[in-house]
């Protein structure tokens, strides 16, 4: 009976670390301390709240991903970026995938592909030339609606640098939280290094 | 330790038991003592049909919301709907078109005008073939549908199908037997689920639903039949029922896992139903059931198709795509769009990648137009640099920048150049 009341002890013990490590986990990123996610150096003027998806994965939110997003996303040949998960939480094969025959050019449709694939019904407003990672790069505006009928802003900086992906995207909605965080992340952008 | 294990789980099989138990008899009311009585038949409806399925067997005023012999769980199920309901209203991939609305409503009208004001219609912007009725009255038509179907008699075809569906409560009855095997809160879950819209992960989640909510063979053949007197009532030529399913049979070799609605296992197989719809139109009571509607329904399509065909060559699957532009090609269906849309297919699509099919197809869509289709020349540069062509690339790129001078990306197309 003592050796059951510890057996039970012990499936709730499992139970509750399996819970626990399945909640989603952010950190502090403080504002002045440069930092690194997925090898982009930038320094960060506010605070943000991290989350390492993959060690290609960043997040940072100020209220909340579905509020206001930073996604720092890097992809080498034949990697998913924007990897979007299956209900069994495995990359789904659609999830646009990068190699090094893919031009910069092909690039923003291909993140906007990844962004519709989530339910999302994209308008590109603009892409334009720019210096990204001491790179040649593209700065990509958009507007959008999710899947649940939230309005959204986002900005997307990318480029290529050694048959590798980089890209930094933000995304907010457009009633208050987008303004919240897109002047620290442009400052980023524009002041990133590899 | 062995008894105690042993009460342990002979306790949770008597748990698990009583719950089946408790959900069996919450759910065992028979179908037949909740069907609405109040189902007053509109004279005027009435005609000498000696067919199988009568109009006069279908409710003239419906209402499930309003029906007081609706048991607390179905009132339940409405309450969810409901919600999937609010959520679709305000869903990023709803398709807000009003000319297109306006006649998918008026074809609506025509099939069922005593349900006129009651059904709405919504287009979700999914590639692939799929319909659904849901038991509150809300209708969702997947544009991979509307891409596929031919004239307006096939649309009639679709949404009568569907509204016999509800009007025969067969979804309330296909819930009923979920909750026997599932119970309340696993189907609550699903459907929930499904309420976003939109992204894959949530289109499979839908699809489980539907598989949850699947119609039994006898139900299908009963919706195939209703439906057929409802698009015969309305003027629609019946034989479009069964060219529908000829028409997804040929643009749908490959299911996809998502197109799920009507091609369930429970249902008779496509070539079955073709059959039995071809042979079934050919009794079914006529009233000057001669519409097909060509015309009416490419004029009403349209203004979406460019945004319809791109949405299938982002989303769709390969396979089900090609066959879909081959039979528009061979319809005349929009053909800039469609040739270029098959050179897409073969420029971006993993693992079928073969630019010379995509030049091809470049090519034939230029001869039919150099402007209507604006990413042309675009692509046409890509490939060429793909093949190493710098110089015919650039000329392509600079007739895109020409013809499209206005476009968002001509300075960053400009800015590519010099890198070449």
């Amino acid at each position: 009976m003592k050796n059951a009341k510890t057996y039970i002890k012990l499936s709730f013990f499992i139970l509750a670390i399996g819970i626990l490590t399945a909640c989603k986990t952010f950190t502090l990123v403080e504002k002045g301390i440069f930092t690194d996610p997925v090898g982009m150096n930038v320094k960060p003027e506010i605070n943000w709240n991290q989350h390492k998806y993959t060690n290609k994965e960043y997040a940072w939110t100020i209220d909340g991903e579905i509020l206001n997003q930073v996604l720092f996303l890097s992809a080498g040949e034949n990697e998913y970026f924007l990897p979007f998960k299956n209900r069994w939480g495995l990359t789904d094969p659609k999830s646009p995938q990068f190699n090094k025959n893919i031009t910069l050019l092909e690039i923003p449709d291909l993140f906007v592909k990844g962004v519709e694939s989530f339910g999302a019904q994209l308008t590109i407003l603009n892409i334009d030339p720019v210096t990204f990672l001491d790179n040649d790069g593209f700065k990509l505006n958009f507007e959008f609606i999710t899947a649940d009928g939230l309005e959204k802003l986002g900005i997307v900086y990318g480029t290529i640098v050694n048959d590798r992906l980089y890209i930094m995207a933000y995304g907010g909605a457009v009633i208050e939280f987008y303004g919240k965080g897109v002047s620290d992340f442009i400052q980023m952008a524009e002041s990133a290094t590899l | 330790m062995k008894p105690f294990l042993k009460y342990f789980f002979l306790t949770l099989v008597i748990i698990y038991l009583s719950a089946c138990a408790d959900s069996l008899n919450k759910y065992s009311e028979p179908i037949k003592n909740i069907i609405p009585k109040n189902t007053e038949k509109n004279k005027d409806l009435n005609t000498d049909l000696t067919f199988k399925y009568s109009i006069d067997d279908l409710p003239t005023n419906y209402n499930p919301e309003s029906d007081p012999n609706a048991l607390v769980d179905e009132l339940g199920l409405w309450m969810q709907v409901e919600k999937i309901e609010k959520s679709t209203i305000t869903a990023g991939n709803l398709v807000k078109n009003k000319n297109l609305n306006n006649y998918i409503n008026k074809v609506f009208c025509k099939v069922s005008p005593e349900y006129c004001n009651e059904i709405r219609i919504y287009i979700i912007n999914v590639p692939y073939f799929n319909a659904a009725m849901y038991p509150n009255g809300m209708m969702h038509i997947w544009t991979g549908a509307l891409l596929r179907i031919q004239n307006e008699a096939q649309l009639a075809s679709l949404i009568s199908h569907e509204l016999a569906h509800y009007l025969k409560r067969h979804s309330y009855q296909a819930y009923e037997r979920a909750i026997s095997i599932s119970g309340a809160s696993t189907i609550g879950g699903i459907l929930l689920g499904a309420a976003g819209l939109g992204s894959i992960n949530q289109l499979i989640q839908l699809g489980m639903a539907s598989n949850f909510y699947s119609y039994g063979r006898n139900d299908e053949r009963e919706a195939d039949g209703y439906g057929l007197v409802l698009m015969a009532r309305g003027g629609y030529k019946p034989e479009e029922a069964a060219n529908l399913w000829k028409r997804i049979i040929a643009t749908s070799k490959k299911l996809s896992l998502l197109e799920v609605s009507i091609f369930r296992n429970t249902h008779p197989s496509g070539p079955e139903r073709e059959k039995n719809l071809r042979k079934t139109a050919k009794i079914v009571p006529k009233n000057n059931s001669e519409f097909i509607g060509k015309k009416e329904y490419l004029k009403a399509l349209e203004p979406i198709v460019p945004s319809l065909i791109a949405k299938e060559v982002k989303q769709g699957e390969f396979e089900s795509s090609l066959l879909l532009f081959d039979k528009l090609i061979k319809d005349d269906f929009y053909l800039p769009y469609v040739y270029f849309s098959r050179g897409e297919l073969y420029r971006t699509k993993k693992d079928h990648i073969d630019f010379d099919k995509a030049m091809e197809n470049y090519k034939i869509s230029e001869k039919y137009s150099t402007i209507e289709v604006k990413n042309l020349y675009k692509s046409i540069g890509l490939i060429y640099i793909k093949m190493g062509n710098k110089k015919n690339a650039k000329e392509s790129f600079n007739k895109y920048i020409s013809l499209h001078p206005d476009a968002n990306d001509t300075n960053f197309i400009k800015s590519f150049m010099e890198t070449l």
